[in-house]
């Protein structure tokens, strides 16, 4: 006698043996057969399966359908070999129901092979969490999608989405492991250190990858410039010259009657990346504030990713295309001049975002609409973070990513600053911290980078 | 040739055509065992075919043995039969024949006092039986 619980798994064994099955005649009649047992048991799987495989399409290579309580075999090793921890307090009843209630929310999207190969892997670990394994239940998920975890949190499926976390399914934005941020709060990126070790230069690369910036502030450190000479080692090559000035560390001392365009003036200077007119923009800045000013001086920044994530999808891939053309934009300071697309991929494979809202930058009309949007973007206020830096404060940020501008200068007292470049990560950085503007799909990332080199 | 039903498939596939004309000779050893009236023929389990049973008697694995059930179900020669058993004692509480029939709770009295199984928790076993019409045809053919 068969108990109901192995009546449940012969609609899984049936359909694995249906795949092995050398007579076709026989394989079809196991499939229906199938069917029926996962019709009844709430499955929408094996329907799917089947008319994917009366297009001669072999989901079974992309389900990994495993084995459900006895003696049901699978010849794909995937999912055994599989070693999830399955978390001990997921409400496996509830997940029944949510992964149920997932497959149809699923299905009702599209039923394109990838759709349904998920929608298998969804009703597979259906069948694992009524039968109270939770362990298989995640195994099972992660042959799900990202589009699935989405899902599960539009529809409220928190034990669905916490499973599928745990198969290793992850959003894009973990995945590009990135936080986008409006008006960071200061604690969030704050490192306090009395030594700048080791695991300070983790905290800052983490920071940097996650925020996009790092504040460090050395307790008990004097405010020197052995501080930058020794985050430089840390962190990245530094260029040896920044703009007119040749050298890696450029102390900067706001003075009166200077254009508002560069860290020299005292004028407010809107949001903007350094660099801009270089061939190669600096990925990485650091900012020492040697002696801060008695007024103003307010250090902002933005993420650009999270203004460029806020855009309508259609309108934002529109935008991120139209401005990597490479005639986008030309910018012209001191006699350096470029011209060259606004979002354009760097040689480590970031996007980089390389714009001002000054008249530095000049325009291709054909860019107008799509820059008049982020520079109403960049000036509203609820984006920027903005705090006065200590004296002795070290901030590191990405400048392929955040925009920083600072407030007109006020006070007799002279503000001081040191400033460092970096052309790049070290290169035993780069390979494990992400800079620059992300996520974004793939094909968004091939027009982008179609646009770059168009005519070329 | 006792189920002439099952000609379509037979024409459609040499080695399933072998298959089905095995499995035909075991449902006429079924179909004909005693008792022969319509009455007590669906209360004697003789007359059960057991997807296990077909396996053992046609020297093949219980998925073919499923597959060759599910074509001589779609001649519609049987039906399939769901018995519900207690998961407490193994005692039989309820037969139905359509899945959809299953009881979301079914009240079982093999208990000192009334208990209710829920749908995770009993047991069924699946088996199959001949349809009615061929138990008539059949037990007019032995009048």
């Amino acid at each position: 006698m068969e108990d109901r619980r192995l009546l449940k798994d012969a609609g899984w064994e049936l359909f694995e043996a249906s795949k092995m099955e050398p007579n076709p005649m026989l394989a079809e009649a196991m499939r229906e057969t199938a069917r029926d047992l996962f019709n009844y048991y709430g499955q929408t799987f094996l329907n799917a399966a089947t008319e994917i495989h009366m297009g001669d399409i072999n989901i079974a290579k992309n389900s990994q359908v495993g084995a459900m309580g006895s003696g049901a075999t699978t010849d794909n090793t995937s999912f055994s070999q599989t070693n999830v921890e399955g978390r001990g307090d997921l409400n496996v009843d509830q997940l029944a129901k949510e992964l149920e209630a997932l497959t149809s929310k699923l299905l009702e999207q599209g039923r394109t092979p990838a759709q349904i190969s998920v929608a298998g892997a969804i009703a597979k670990a259906q069948i694992a969490a009524t039968a109270k394994d939770a362990n298989a239940a995640v195994a099972a998920l992660a042959d799900a999608d990202e589009n699935a975890l989405n899902l599960a949190n539009g529809i409220g499926a928190h034990e669905a989405a916490e499973a599928l976390r745990r198969a290793g399914i992850a959003p894009d934005l973990d995945l590009a492991r990135i936080q986008l941020w409006a008006q960071l709060p200061q604690e969030e990126f704050l490192i306090k250190e009395e030594k700048l070790g080791g695991l300070v230069q983790e905290k800052i690369l983490r920071n940097l990858e996650r925020f996009g910036i790092g504040l460090i502030r050395p307790v008990g450190l004097e405010t020197s410039i052995h501080v930058v000479e020794n985050l430089i080692t840390m962190i990245g090559t530094p260029t040896q010259s920044q703009n007119e000035y040749e050298g890696t560390i450029k102390d900067i001392r706001p003075k009166e009657g200077i254009d508002p365009n560069t860290g020299d003036s005292k004028g407010d200077l809107g949001f903007h990346v350094d660099g801009t007119q270089q061939v190669e923009q600096p990925a990485v800045l650091l900012f020492q504030y040697a002696t801060g000013a008695t007024l103003g001086a307010n250090s902002k920044f933005a993420d650009a990713a999270k203004i460029i994530r806020d855009i309508p999808e259609v309108r934002r891939n529109t935008l991120l295309v139209n401005l990597a053309r490479k005639d986008a934009a030309t910018f012209t300071k001191r006699g350096a001049r470029h011209q060259g697309p606004i979002l354009s991929f760097s040689e480590t494979n970031a996007l980089v975002c390389r714009i001002r809202f000054d008249d530095v930058i000049s325009l291709n009309p054909e860019c107008q609409e799509d820059f008049e949007l982020l520079k109403e973007k960049f000036s509203d206020p609820y984006y920027p973070t903005v705090f006065q830096p200590l004296d002795g404060d070290v901030v590191i940020f990405d400048n392929w990513r955040l925009m920083h501008a600072r407030d007109e200068v006020y006070g007799t007292r002279q503000r001081h600053h040191r400033r460092v470049w970096f052309a790049n990560l070290k290169l035993e950085h780069q390979a494990k911290y992400q800079l620059g503007i992300r996520p974004f799909p793939r094909q968004v990332a091939a027009a982008i980078e179609k646009q770059n080199s168009n005519g070329d | 040739m006792p189920f002439p039903q099952l000609d379509r498939f037979k024409s459609q596939d040499p080695e399933v055509a072998n298959l089905l004309s095995e499995l035909e000779v075991y449902l006429d050893q079924v179909l004909h065992r005693p008792p022969l009236d319509y009455q007590s023929f669906y209360d004697s389990p003789s007359h059960d075919i057991s997807p296990q049973w077909v396996a053992h008697e046609l020297n093949t694995n219980i998925e073919r043995a499923y597959a060759l059930l599910y074509m001589v179900y779609q001649a519609g020669l049987i039906r399939p039969r769901y018995d519900v058993y207690c998961p407490d004692t193994n005692a039989h509480i309820e037969s139905y024949h359509l899945l959809d029939e299953l009881p979301s709770e079914i009240e079982c009295d093999h208990h000192d006092s009334p208990t209710n199984h829920d749908k995770e928790s009993y047991k069924v076993a699946l088996f199959f039986e001949f349809s009615p019409g061929v138990v008539q045809r059949e037990m007019r053919m032995a009048v």
